[in-house]
């Protein structure tokens, strides 16, 4: 009898080609923009524009500032100090900077000066990194000046035999930069996980979102059912309302897999996402987490009276659980609060257990507790999908 | 008799009908609805229920579904109470809305729906078949519901009722949205589903539709059967040597007009223009109508003299203009 229901609603989705899109066709393409947006696979880095001047006579600022403009990822625009402001303000650049003092000499204050528009602290903070960059690698002999005035202030100044063996190493900086004695950092990928692409992360937060978005489609049935008298029918039958509720969350299961079927076949074909050596707990996670999107949608279709109010209710409560969940902005970078509310989002587990499952290979006794919660949302989203199906029949 | 329409032959009910209602009470909470109903709907005949909106024929429906538990009184289907899964799957119910899935074809939609009701899965094939055959709708099988027209999708409501082999067929508005040749059809299959054995519970505003199926008629008015029996008979009791009249104008009469047709027992309907009601049938009862109408200066467009039937009964019973 569920099978029936399951049936029904397979041929419904298959002669619905929006409907169809909408959980095939969708989910791939988002995943390929997100990647491209979030994990950089559309490009190495950002590119900012600065809007730059300088307020100093000192000849160390001109030689920073032409470094910082042969920088790569920079689009330096020099300007006047005072429509630094103006530029940020008006949105022309993302960042203003001001040279206002000798980059290569201690001095009382800091000699850059960064404006920035707090709606985009990030790009004070990526120029930021940028200089540092520039003076390490580019103009190592003018960080080395500067640090060395610096030293001369602390402990007092330098003998003419220093000053001379200083003079060499700063003539002799970027040479030494060259044969790699002056870089400060090197990146280290977990060994484990250096052939992983990062963007393993966006395929689990983009099959979650559309898992939920999919699920609800084909919740929105319950919705005609009752309209139709299609529920008053089958109230009727011998499989009465377990039968349906059953059918149906059978049907979003199967039509989950199947979404993450396509989804991961395009990460893998694209990206190159391990998931066919991590086939089983990939299969059990897609299997929960189609589960735990089908618990959401069910309560949601059984409350609303309209489609319209369905999809009105639907489309706010998967936002909400998506950005709260981490599909939008990986919850790592979010603040403390909305990490733990994140906890109780079907989404955070669902992300959390395909990150287990294809990125750190985690076999099925670690995913054991993300499944379990997962299967927790499904019974739980079902128990109450019953109950409010059997009031309204009741009370109708 | 059709094997689709039928249960088993070796079912046997000891004789129960296919729904007796005794002196059923329900309502929704503190608000009571029915008020002591008795129907029996007999092997093999139609009743048709009709009242105004709000008498409590939904009401009884669901009782009857058993969706609803009487406060008193008894609601059996085949001697089980309509609460009762065995019950329940004695019926067939017809919605008023098309109930069933769009975007699917009459025959998958009956293949689901059989299956719901707990064909199995071999049988299904047959089932259907003999259920669209008894229905007269093979020819549309593969065709969608969304591209059926009304008429079609009728019938396939109806099938789709049938495909369980209920005992009692339960017909909420069939007629809906149905034009005059395909209503023609539908109560020819009516009748033929009654003549195969089934008891068949007509809820219906479309009273010729009820005349020409139902050998039973029941007015639900305040949660009560006002009445109930053969038409045939019910209008002899009441309007004993009483014919039915109609008169229609080109435009509705004025207030001194609507007068001399109210003193004369003629009441106006939905159309403003349109006023019927009974008068003695003999050569004085309609020569005094049409001698009024003539002196007050009335010019009817139409007058029609007839037999009086179920909406002669209906605005008696009810106080209000035949729907």
């Amino acid at each position: 009898m569920t099978a029936a229901i399951v049936r029904a609603m397979a041929l419904s989705l298959l002669r619905d080609r929006g409907a169809l899109a909408m959980t095939f066709l969708l989910p791939p393409v988002l995943f390929v923009l997100f990647a491209a947006v979030f994990a950089g696979t559309g490009g190495e880095v950002s590119v900012i524009k600065v809007a730059a001047a300088r307020a100093t006579d000192a000849a160390s600022a001109e030689v920073f500032l032409a470094a910082l403009h042969g920088a790569p990822d920079i689009v330096l625009e020099r300007v006047e100090p005072a429509a630094v402001e103006a530029r940020v303000s008006g949105g022309a650049a993302d960042v203003g900077l001001v040279v206002r003092g000798d980059v290569a000499a201690p001095t009382d204050k800091p000699p850059l000066l960064l404006v920035t528009d707090p709606a985009r602290n990030v790009a004070a903070a990526l120029l930021a990194a940028r200089i540092q960059r520039v003076l390490s690698q580019d103009l190592p002999g003018l960080a080395l000046r500067r640090v060395a005035g610096q030293i001369e202030v602390l402990v007092g100044p330098f003998s003419a035999e220093q000053k001379s063996r200083l003079e060499q190493s700063v003539a002799r900086a970027p040479e030494l930069v060259a044969s790699g004695g002056a870089e400060l950092m090197e990146r280290q990928p977990l060994p484990q996980r250096r052939a992983e692409p990062g963007v393993s992360y966006y395929a689990g937060a983009i099959a979650m979102l559309f898992l939920l978005f999919s699920a609800v489609q084909g919740a929105g049935s319950l919705v005609d059912e009752r309209r139709s008298g299609v529920l008053d029918r089958i109230v009727m039958a011998r499989g009465g309302v377990l039968a349906l509720v059953a059918g149906k969350l059978i049907f979003l299961i199967l039509q989950g897999l199947a979404l993450c079927a396509v989804l991961f076949a395009v990460a893998q074909a694209v990206y190159g996402v391990h998931v066919l050596p991590h086939l089983g707990p990939f299969i059990a996670v897609a299997l929960a987490a189609s589960a735990a999107a089908a618990g959401v949608a069910l309560p949601l279709a059984a409350v609303a009276h309209t489609r319209q109010q369905a999809q009105t209710l639907s489309t706010f409560a998967v936002l909400l659980l998506s950005a709260v969940g981490g599909s939008m902005v990986p919850r790592f970078l979010m603040p403390q609060w909305l990490q733990q509310l994140g906890v109780v989002t079907p989404t955070a587990w669902g992300i959390d257990a395909f990150q287990g499952a294809l990125w750190r290979g985690e076999g099925m006794d670690t995913l054991a507790v993300p499944l379990a919660v997962l299967a927790g949302f499904a019974l739980a989203g079902t128990a109450v999908t019953l109950w409010i199906i059997r009031r309204q029949v009741r009370l109708a | 008799m059709s094997a689709a329409a039928q249960p088993s032959a070796d079912q046997d009910f000891a004789g129960a009908p296919p729904l007796a209602i005794t002196g059923l009470h329900a309502g929704y909470g503190p608000r009571r609805v029915l008020h002591g109903i008795d129907l029996t709907v007999p092997v093999g005949s139609v009743i048709a229920l009709v009242g105004p909106n709000g008498a409590g024929k939904s009401t009884l429906v669901r009782a009857v579904c058993g969706r609803l538990a009487p406060s008193a009184g008894a609601v059996t289907v085949c001697g089980d109470p309509a609460a009762a899964g065995a019950a329940r799957a004695r019926i067939g119910l017809a919605p008023q809305e098309i109930a069933l899935y769009r975007p699917l074809t009459i025959a998958e939609n009956l293949a689901v729906f059989a299956r719901l009701a707990g064909v199995a899965w071999r049988e299904v094939p047959a089932c259907i078949d003999r259920v669209m055959a008894r229905t007269g709708i093979t020819a549309r099988r593969d065709e969608r519901i969304e591209r059926l027209s009304g008429g079609w999708q009728r019938r396939a409501n109806v099938a789709a009722a049938l495909v369980g082999s209920p005992r009692l067929l339960v017909l909420d508005e069939p007629t809906v949205g149905v034009d005059a040749p395909a209503r023609a059809d539908l109560a020819d299959l009516v009748r033929s589903l009654a003549g195969d054995g089934l008891g068949i519970l007509l809820i219906t505003h479309d009273f010729a539709f009820a005349e020409a199926v139902a050998e039973r008629v029941a007015i639900l008015a305040g949660g009560r059967i006002a009445l109930e029996g053969p038409l045939a008979e019910l209008v002899a009791q009441h309007f004993p040597g009483q014919r039915r009249v109609e008169v229609t104008f080109a435009a509705p009469p004025d207030s001194a007009g609507r007068r001399v047709l109210a003193d004369h027992g003629l009441a106006g309907g939905v159309d403003p223009a349109a006023f019927s009601g009974v008068v003695a049938d003999t050569p004085e009862g309609a020569g005094g109508l049409i001698a009024a109408l003539k002196g007050s200066g009335l010019v009817p467009r139409t007058i029609v003299f007839e037999a009086a039937g179920l909406d002669a009964l209906y605005a008696a019973v009810t106080r209000e203009p035949r729907p």
